[in-house]
């Protein structure tokens, strides 16, 4: 298609936000209390697109409400545990200590989350690797819940709102952030954006993998973009399997299929096997230690037809289910599940990026304007995330960088941004329709989701690494040949999906050598090589920075301020 | 595996005068879903087929369409061994199954969907009654997929005059929130409650299971609360479900 090369949107702002999860609404509704003239911009639509919109589970948070015996001290503790002593401890903190306060905040500006029977107060979940009922819900769409009170509020405040707008590059004139440009997909035509600060806030990349519970959208859109910006990455070995992903239909394959705590495991032989894994805390052991039981189970020939274990919710009185998880209780009927009576068949499915942008205690990342949060950001989870923890970091990361940014756009003025240079980042999407005789980004993405499941997924070894690296290879010289079926550039799914592309492979690279790197194993990252965790030498971060059009990686160590592995390693 | 047949609806305003259909082989089995049949032809035989998916667990309410004649989410309805998918009625197509729901999105602009309250929220949890939280609860289930649009026939009849469902629900989220100070009674009578003819076919498709219905009902039962004169408004339908709420209330 012919696309006149002087076409161009224009925009200006002190906080540019991109992503419209939990993360991004949360940082352009705490940057618009501080005074900033703020924007969001979103690759699909509000409340539709983003992971948050897909969380069934619960916010963990210690407020006033909480159980006898509980505390942030401990909920800080269960969470350095829980991540194998890799979370940044100063960041833990601050997420111990602020989530309670972002949970009643959303609760004034409209949400409600479930409450005891007398109504008074919170009704309360645990989560694996949580010592107390401490997670605040709502059914099975927590997530969603969230995103409607803070669009909602984003509406009323009129936060100036962009849909379907991918981002491609972000500008910078040398020493700080200046804006970014991507593609407004609905008329294809090009973004500019000058902003003083950017917060990123993109998720992860779960559809790097074969199975994902990640909506489609999800897919490294931040790691690229930062990386590419000149800030740090660290930890991005550590790629979380949630336990409980759907096996059939293929197109629900690796979707949540339901909550640990409401869940009892057994194999093909009806046994609790998570005793032989975890006894003491079965079922709600972290889930570095689940997935790998389900996958050693069904190495092991006691798997489901299907290639899964069973979750057993039978257990429970009649109508729990239906009451507390009612959108999966739709679906268990639709497929002719009763889960009062049947078992749910269920394998891991690629569910969080616990590494991503290094950032400051403002969630600031090492590029001067550029805030990052929620899964985009790395350091709360270090090694392994527990359940519950991801909407508490996203309030919370979104707080500290929404108002960081605020702040740092009131000192200072708009950096010049040159047009010219800046469309030359989005020619490349135009080329794209025009393209002929390459691979259609659908097969060329089934070929990386393959590739890194099989080869750098929850089992990995040297030979399978090196393995990746060369098929990662291959297929990234079929990146920039990449082909489109339908010509025309307004909503264009299969351009956008070509696009992904890049963010995805360049993801993908960052995973696979820093996974080579770490010679060792610790949460979620399992070297079959390496069966051990090596805390002589492993206490540390792997940082990944781009220089010269090259990856290159350092390490650095964990942030053991509070508390550490035991006396003798430190 | 066998044969599925399926018919798909395709459309490009840019390219074609008109709409046409055209029929796909695929492999079919049963209990996969109709999303497993739109991602096979896209995947397998026509790149340029359109239509939106997100998250494939029906939280984003991307993926409506007309599946056999019947609005639904294609991630959560099987396929049948033949089949028919065309988009969803009463919403522009932009593309194949790609609606236009901007346009729909834009009709709510009016309804002021936040918490609007004069009240100093307070620093810990509000008391929620239990009636009220369940109300709320179901209305705050809708992933605005415009099943209940597609099938409406007041909003059919008349889009000015009436709002549709899914605007309706959403607004009574706020409506039956406790806390909520803001008169939506009035807000739903300007989005044109009162033209609801009561069928009831948005309760057949919500894939939520929410019952729109019940909300217009609330709403009409406060309405005539604030005013008697409003009887004459009131279709011949609205007016018995009123009657039959208003002797049920002196049981």
């Amino acid at each position: 298609m012919e696309k006149k090369n002087w076409d161009m949107i224009n925009f200006e702002t002190d906080v540019l936000v991109i992503g419209g999860g939990g993360a991004g609404a949360m940082a352009a509704y705490e940057a618009s209390k501080h005074g900033a003239n703020v924007m969001i911009v979103l690759k699909g639509r509000p409340q539709r697109c983003g992971s948050t919109i897909t969380a069934p589970g619960a916010i963990a948070g210690v407020g006033d409400w909480h159980v006898p015996g509980d505390s942030p001290d401990i909920h800080f503790m269960d969470t350095i545990k829980g991540g194998s002593f890799l979370g940044e401890q100063g960041l833990v903190r601050i997420m111990a200590e602020e989530s309670a306060e972002a949970i009643l905040e959303l609760e004034r500006i409209g949400a409600l989350w479930e409450r005891t029977e007398d109504g008074k107060t919170y009704a309360l979940r645990v989560g694996g690797g949580h010592s107390f009922y401490r997670c605040t819900y709502l059914e099975d769409r927590t997530g969603r819940e969230m995103l409607r009170a803070l669009f909602g509020e984003l509406k009323k405040r009129n936060v100036r709102i962009l849909s379907d707008t991918i981002i491609l590059k972000l500008l910078d004139n040398g020493d700080r952030v200046a804006g970014a440009v991507g593609l407004e997909m609905a008329t294809c035509e090009m973004v500019l954006f000058r902003a003083k600060t950017v917060i990123l806030a993109c998720g992860g990349a779960g559809n790097l993998y074969l199975h994902t519970d990640n909506p489609t959208g999800i897919t490294g859109d931040g790691f690229s973009l930062a990386l590419e910006s000149g800030a740090q990455l660290m930890d991005m070995e550590f790629v979380q399997f949630f336990p409980l992903g759907f096996c059939f239909p293929p197109s629900l394959k690796g979707a949540l299929a339901t909550i640990p705590g409401y869940t009892r495991l057994r194999n093909s032989e009806g046994e609790r096997f998570m005793e032989k894994y975890d006894p003491g805390q079965m079922e709600l052991s972290t889930r570095d230690r689940v997935s790998p039981g389900i996958l050693t189970e069904i190495k092991e020939g006691r798997g489901g037809p299907n290639g899964g274990v069973f979750a057993d919710m039978t257990y429970h009185p009649p109508g729990f289910i239906a009451r507390n998880l009612p959108a999966l209780y739709q679906l268990y009927c639709k497929l002719g599940i009763d889960p009062e009576k049947d078992y749910v068949e269920v394998a891991p499915t690629c569910h969080f990026f616990m590494g991503g942008a290094k950032v400051d205690e403002n969630w600031q990342s090492t590029v001067p304007g550029l805030f990052v949060a929620g899964e985009t950001a790395a350091g709360i989870h270090g090694a392994n995330r527990l359940g519950q923890n991801a909407l508490a970091d996203l309030l919370v990361s979104g707080k500290r960088a929404g108002r960081g940014a605020a702040q740092f756009s009131g000192e200072t003025g708009h950096a010049p941004v040159d047009p010219k240079t800046a469309r030359k980042f989005v020619e490349y999407a135009f080329r794209m329709l025009n393209n002929s005789g390459g691979s259609r980004p659908i097969s060329l993405r089934n070929r990386l989701r393959l590739l890194m499941w099989d080869k750098a997924g929850a089992y990995r070894t040297e030979t399978g690494l090196e393995e990746a690296l060369k098929d990662l290879d291959e297929l990234k010289a079929d990146l920039g040949r990449q082909s489109i079926t339908l010509t025309s550039g307004p909503h264009n799914q299969e351009l956008l999906e070509g696009l992904e592309n890049h963010f995805l492979v360049a993801t993908a690279k960052c995973v696979i050598e820093a996974a080579l790197k770490r010679t060792e194993s610790r949460g979620a990252h399992f070297r079959e090589d390496y069966p051990e965790t090596d805390n002589d030498s492993w206490l540390e971060h792997i940082v990944l920075y781009e220089k010269n059009g090259t990856l290159n990686m350092k390490k650095t160590p964990a942030d053991l301020r509070e508390m550490t592995t035991s006396k003798e390693t430190r | 595996m066998k044969k599925g047949k399926v018919t798909v609806f395709r459309y490009d305003p840019t390219r074609d005068e008109q709409p046409y259909f055209e029929a796909h082989e695929f492999p079919f089995r049963p209990g996969i879903f109709v999303l497993d049949v739109a991602n096979h032809i896209y995947e397998k035989i026509d790149g340029s087929f359109s239509f939106y998916s997100s998250c494939r667990n029906s939280h984003c309410g991307l993926c409506g369409a007309k599946i056999n004649g019947k609005p639904g989410l294609m991630c959560r309805e099987f396929a049948t061994q033949e089949m028919t998918l065309e988009p969803l009625s009463n919403i522009s197509v932009i593309r194949d199954l790609m609606i236009d729901r901007q346009q729909y999105e834009e009709t709510m602009g009016g309804l002021r969907l936040f918490l609007d309250r004069l009240k100093e929220p307070a620093s810990q949890p509000e008391k929620i009654e239990r009636e009220d939280l369940e109300l709320f609860k179901v209305a705050s289930r809708c992933v605005e997929c415009y099943a209940c649009v597609s099938i409406c026939p007041a909003f059919e009849e008349n889009r000015h005059e009436f709002l549709g469902p899914a605007g309706i629900v959403q607004m009574s989220r706020h409506a039956v929130d406790p806390r909520d100070e803001l008169n939506r009674e009035i807000v739903a009578h300007s989005a044109g409650v009162l033209n609801c003819t009561l069928c009831g076919k948005c309760n057949s498709v919500c894939p939520h299971g929410i019952a729109p219905k019940t909300y217009v009902e609330i709403l009409l039962s406060r309405l005539k609360e604030i005013g008697e004169s409003l009887e004459n408004h009131l279709n011949l339908s609205q007016r018995a479900v009123l009657e039959q709420r208003g002797s049920e209330n002196e049981k």
